[in-house]
């Protein structure tokens, strides 16, 4: 946004956004459209980008004259010729939900905040609709950072109403950020699904030419029209490469790195798949899988007015961080390895550590409290050091688990919603969408 | 014909140029790899695919369509030391490296130029692979400047900093190859106005502008290190762009092709006009060659290719009227078809029997295509997905011989000719969009203050020159020179004479160049170590050119090289010696000079001739 003096300027001067004005300065008379302000720079200094398409910044207190040249010129809407049905192919729903996937700069407004329709996605992805019917809705735009619990609900229940229509696959575009939030959660709520619900994202947006959304969306495509999976998956690049996405196991992935496309690394199990648009090859990795069936869907909710927390442990702790979590529903604790905490008094300096013991204690007795690893990888083993079997006889449960914080923090808030508190407990450690596994894979580790 | 303004005014001659230097900083433009591009072998590859978008005002690009026509793959080497994941699209930018806007700036002062208040970088889109990232990082940073080369004001209206793209490694079929550490080196980007009067002030423009870009301390040296690329295009013809002239010796000639060129190709229009030419349908032929035993068609019909031909009416004799030297009409078509992955095209003004076909095959062709009197066809044989696609470029090309020039960027065909061939479609100004990851950076007037005390100064250093060498015609041709920077860093530290250095880094290393001495691969090291070593005193300045040869042929210490070839100087009590001996040798009384050439004959590179005759 420009400064307040600035936009008084414009408005006294009748310019808007976008118009062609003159501007005289310093050392400088130019003429250009004038752009918005992002978020970032000094609000007195006007942005023109020049015929050349550049764009320079000229300072408020340089400017000796800003005249309107012309207005805006209407932009011409884009007309999309409608499509088709082929009969012969699949008929896969694309639901939107915004992230980088559909992020573009938009210049009237300024910064990455605009998002495409999913009929400019479709022209800009033409081999989607070689290979299916594709029908395609927005149904929330939003970063992924900004998910609850209500827009679990909501994605789920859509889901729902396409698998009633009765498509052949359902994707999902998701922002990367808490994909895999969602696609545990999505795991949880959509039981004995019939056919395959896939997240896809993009860690580069779709208006630059090296998008990583279009392999991740005409492989995901790919995959559900040629092969018989059914279930909840996520589906993003395999390396750096833009050769072959995965099929990510919806329970058991996470992102591992800020930026890189093949961010998405399946967490103590093997991806379900490879798939291959450029070779038109799917293979299957996992050694069983969920396949389409003429089951009927189990849809269950979460709860969304449910307060979970989810807590890292870490050096220097002090109880009250722990105590703050009284008034919630649920608590995972990020813990240290096998399922540690700070918890005991070694020496003089340690004297904080009984206090967080019995805050934890205090807050077993209110709500279940579940331990996860921070290791990310492994598996927890709470009976080897006294530290973790105190804090087992303290009420903390989830030994032998090797689930993700990720996936134990959304197992916990949807059993919480669906189940009575006795049973949540017995729950967190039983195998319920593949997100335990019963075996540490030694190949399972850094892939 | 070359300087008459007059001529080239009435052509409706314009010219601009366009130089890009990289800058010698410590580390890439937005990220922190060295810009030092010196590692050989790729840690790792990456391999992706890129697509046309929308640029910032709508529209796809019209060359980014192009490329993306060719389905290419991009692969993407990988040095352990020069890439990281902001070069290879896996991690945003990081901040604008401040030296490079400092280098930057300093030269919008010496251009005369008015400095951005807020520097805005942009992504100008690139398809052809060059850029993992599939666009450029560049920010104008100054506008409105001039300049004045012989007497002419030309004016500099911008001036930019930007990322310099991949190096092609290897270019395929269907894959192209880029080594990415050359990927991000800044590069300071200086466009002047097209009011270049000729090619010979477009030469001394380029050559005023490299001057000033190496004053500036701090451009990079080396092969590919600067380019200057023209942008011309007379009066009914086309704005055409050429880039890859490496010699600036040369850059008149080609832009004298150019201008030929085009009036060559306006002279065809008007014949295909007049004569109401006009292109039939393309049209799959491969039956009438299916016996064929021309091998160009044959090789590919072998490989269960196809052949595809198309009339052009009223067209014969222009497909083979000459362009340029060794050029015509139809190498232009083929250049076109070449990008589709084909060999080449045939056409009817080529000589039929040469290629090995029948007058059977060709009159079935010639029938099949409706051929009469006057009309000309071309024909491509190829993979059959290649062959449609060359097809539809080739017409494209032909046909638009009746509309004239095509906008385009051209680069180096013959480089001794001093011709271009078509490389891809002018970019259009819609590929331009802001880079959001990066802030907008305020230029303060500290860093005006900074960079106008660096700002190089042609004038001063002329001054300077004239104080530090005696010979005054080596003045000019020093500032001039490309070695310039190693000039000063030479007489910095080895104590040489100024003039002594000066002489051999322009005249001897120009004659022993021309001797075949790959005199330019010599360390900069090496030749501080060897004025060094003559400064010192332990050669003599005879040696100099053979340790020169030496060091061309092996990268060893001078001194270890000096001691091999028995360069080293003999001076004091063991040239005394020398004397004693030669005295001695040639008995009698002999005279200065016959003691001297008996000495000299033995040791002429050992011995310095004043020390000589002092003890003579």
């Amino acid at each position: 946004m420009y400064s307040e003096e600035l936009q008084e300027l414009f408005k006294r001067k009748r310019i808007s956004i976008g118009d062609s004005i003159g501007v005289k300065a310093e050392g400088v008379d130019i003429t250009g459209e004038l752009m918005p302000r992002t978020d970032v720079g000094d609000a007195d200094t006007l942005v023109i980008k020049l015929s050349s398409g550049y764009n320079i910044g000229i300072s408020k207190r340089n400017i000796k004259d800003v005249r309107l040249v012309s207005p805006a010129a209407e932009k011409a809407a884009i007309t999309l010729a409608p499509v088709k049905k082929n009969s012969k192919l699949p008929t896969i729903s694309i639901l939107h939900t915004g992230g980088t996937i559909a992020s573009k700069v938009d210049y009237r407004t300024g910064g990455v905040t605009a998002r495409f329709t999913p009929q400019e996605i479709l022209e800009m992805f033409p081999e989607l609709r070689e290979m299916s019917n594709i029908e395609s809705r927005l149904i929330r735009n939003m970063w992924s950072e900004d998910m609850r619990f209500a827009h679990y609900n909501l994605m789920a229940d859509e889901v729902e109403k396409e698998i009633k229509k009765g498509v052949d696959g359902i994707i999902i575009t998701h922002g990367t950020d808490t994909m895999h939030y969602s696609a545990a959660a999505l795991a949880f709520m959509l039981e004995d699904l019939p056919v395959p619900v896939i997240l896809v994202g993009a860690q580069r947006s779709s208006d630059r030419g090296s998008t990583d959304a279009a392999g991740n969306l005409i492989n995901a495509t790919y995959f559900i029209a040629n092969s018989d999976f059914a279930g909840v998956a996520i589906c993003m690049h395999e390396t750096s490469n833009d050769s072959s996405c995965l099929i990510l196991p919806a329970t058991k992935t996470r992102k591992m790195h800020t930026s890189r496309r093949d961010a998405f690394r399946p967490i103590n199990t093997t991806a379900i798949a490879r798939v291959s648009y450029d070779k038109k090859n799917v293979s299957f990795i996992a050694k069983g899988y969920g396949k389409r069936s003429a089951a009927k869907l189990k849809l269950t909710h979460f709860n969304e007015k449910l307060k979970v927390g989810l807590m890292k442990t870490h050096t220097n702790m002090y109880a009250s961080e722990v105590a703050a979590y009284g008034d919630f529903d649920g608590l995972v604790i990020e813990g240290f390895a096998l399922g540690q905490a700070p918890i005991n008094k070694v020496d003089e300096f340690t004297e904080e550590h009984p206090r967080i013991l019995a805050a934890i204690k205090e807050l077993c007795k209110k709500m279940p409290v579940v331990m996860a690893s921070q290791c990310i990888y492994g598996r927890l083993q709470m009976n080897v050091y006294s530290t973790a079997r105190d804090l087992q006889a303290a009420g903390v449960v989830g030994n032998l688990d090797d689930m993700t914080p990720e996936t134990t923090f959304i197992k916990l808030a949807w059993l919480l919603s669906n189940y009575k508190k006795e049973e949540v407990a017995k729950l967190m450690t039983k195998n319920l969408r593949g997100e335990i596994t019963a075996r540490s894979d030694y190949g399972a580790f850094l892939i | 014909m070359t300087n008459d303004d007059n001529y080239y005014k009435k052509i409706g001659f314009m010219c601009g140029l366009e130089i890009h230097q990289r800058i010698d900083t410590d580390e890439k433009l937005f990220c922190s790899c060295t810009t030092k591009h010196e590692e050989k072998d790729a840690g790792a590859t990456v391999v992706r695919r890129q697509r046309a978008v929308a640029g910032e005002v709508g529209g796809i690009d019209v060359s980014a369509k192009f490329e993306e026509l060719r389905q290419r793959s991009f692969l993407y080497n990988v040095f352990a030391d020069e890439t990281c994941l902001v070069d290879i699209d896996e991690e945003p930018p990081h901040q604008l490296n401040s030296d490079a806007l400092l280098v930057t700036l300093s030269l919008a002062h010496a251009l005369n130029m008015r400095i951005v208040d807020e520097l805005q970088t942009m992504r100008k889109n690139v398809i052809d692979g060059s850029d993992p990232s599939a666009f450029q990082r560049s920010a104008m940073v100054a506008i409105d400047g001039t300049i004045k080369v012989n007497g002419t004001e030309i004016a500099v209206p911008t001036l930019f900093v930007e990322e310099e793209s991949s190096g092609i490694a290897a270019t395929g079929q269907s894959a192209v190859t880029y080594d990415t550490n050359r990927l991000g080196i800044p590069l300071i980007e200086v466009d002047t106005a097209p009011t270049i009067p000729n090619p010979a002030m477009a030469k001394a423009v380029a050559l005023y502008l490299g001057t000033l870009l190496r004053l500036t301390g701090k451009a990079q040296r080396g092969i590919g290190s600067i380019r200057q690329d023209t942008n011309l295009s007379i009066r009914d013809g086309a704005r055409v762009e050429i880039k890859g002239m490496q010699e600036l010796d040369s850059m008149d000639k080609f832009i004298e092709n150019e201008v030929l060129r085009q009036q060559k190709l306006l002279e065809i229009k008007a014949l295909l006009l007049k004569s109401k030419a006009r292109l039939g349908s393309a049209m799959d032929v491969t039956h009438i060659f299916a016996d064929t035993s021309a091998k160009v068609v044959r090789d590919q019909l072998d490989k269960d290719g196809t052949v595809m031909a198309v009339a052009l009416h009223s067209f014969k004799g222009m497909l083979g009227f000459e362009i340029n030297p060794d050029m015509r009409l139809g190498t232009e078509i083929s250049d076109y078809a070449k990008m589709a992955g084909v060999h080449g095209i045939i056409h009817s003004d080529e000589n039929m029997d040469k290629y090995g076909f029948t007058k059977e095959e060709i009159n079935a062709l010639k029938y099949k295509l409706k051929l009469a009197e006057g009309d000309a066809f071309i024909m491509i044989a190829g993979e059959r997905a290649s062959v449609s696609e060359a097809m539809e470029l080739a017409s494209q090309r032909a046909s638009y011989a009746m509309q004239g020039i095509p906008k385009e960027t051209r680069t180096v065909r013959d480089s001794v000719q001093c011709t271009t061939r078509f490389m891809r479609p002018l970019p259009t100004g819609s590929r331009m969009y802001p880079e959001t990851d990066v802030r907008p950076v305020a230029i303060t007037s500290e860093m005006l203050a900074l960079s106008k005390k660096m700002a190089p100064d042609l004038d001063k250093e002329m001054e300077r020159m004239h104080a530090l060498l005696k010979n005054t015609a080596l003045e000019e041709q020093l500032i001039l020179s490309p070695k310039l920077p190693l000039f000063r860093e030479i007489v910095a530290t080895s104590h040489a004479e100024p003039d002594f250095v000066a002489h051999t880094l322009l005249q001897k290393f120009t004659e022993l160049r021309r001797q075949g001495v790959a005199i330019d691969t010599i360390r900069k090291v090496r030749l501080i170590e060897l004025f060094d070593a003559y400064a010192k005193g332990s050669v003599t300045k005879q040696a100099v050119g053979e340790l020169l040869v030496a060091l061309a042929k092996q990268d060893n210490p001078v001194s270890k090289l000096a001691e091999e070839l028995s360069l080293n100087k003999i001076t004091g009590s063991e040239l005394k010696a020398l004397v004693e001996h030669a005295r001695k040798e040639l008995k009698g009384a002999p005279s200065k000079d016959a003691l001297r050439e008996r000495i000299m004959a033995r040791d002429r590179l050992r011995i310095d001739g004043n020390e000589l005759n002092a003890l003579l």
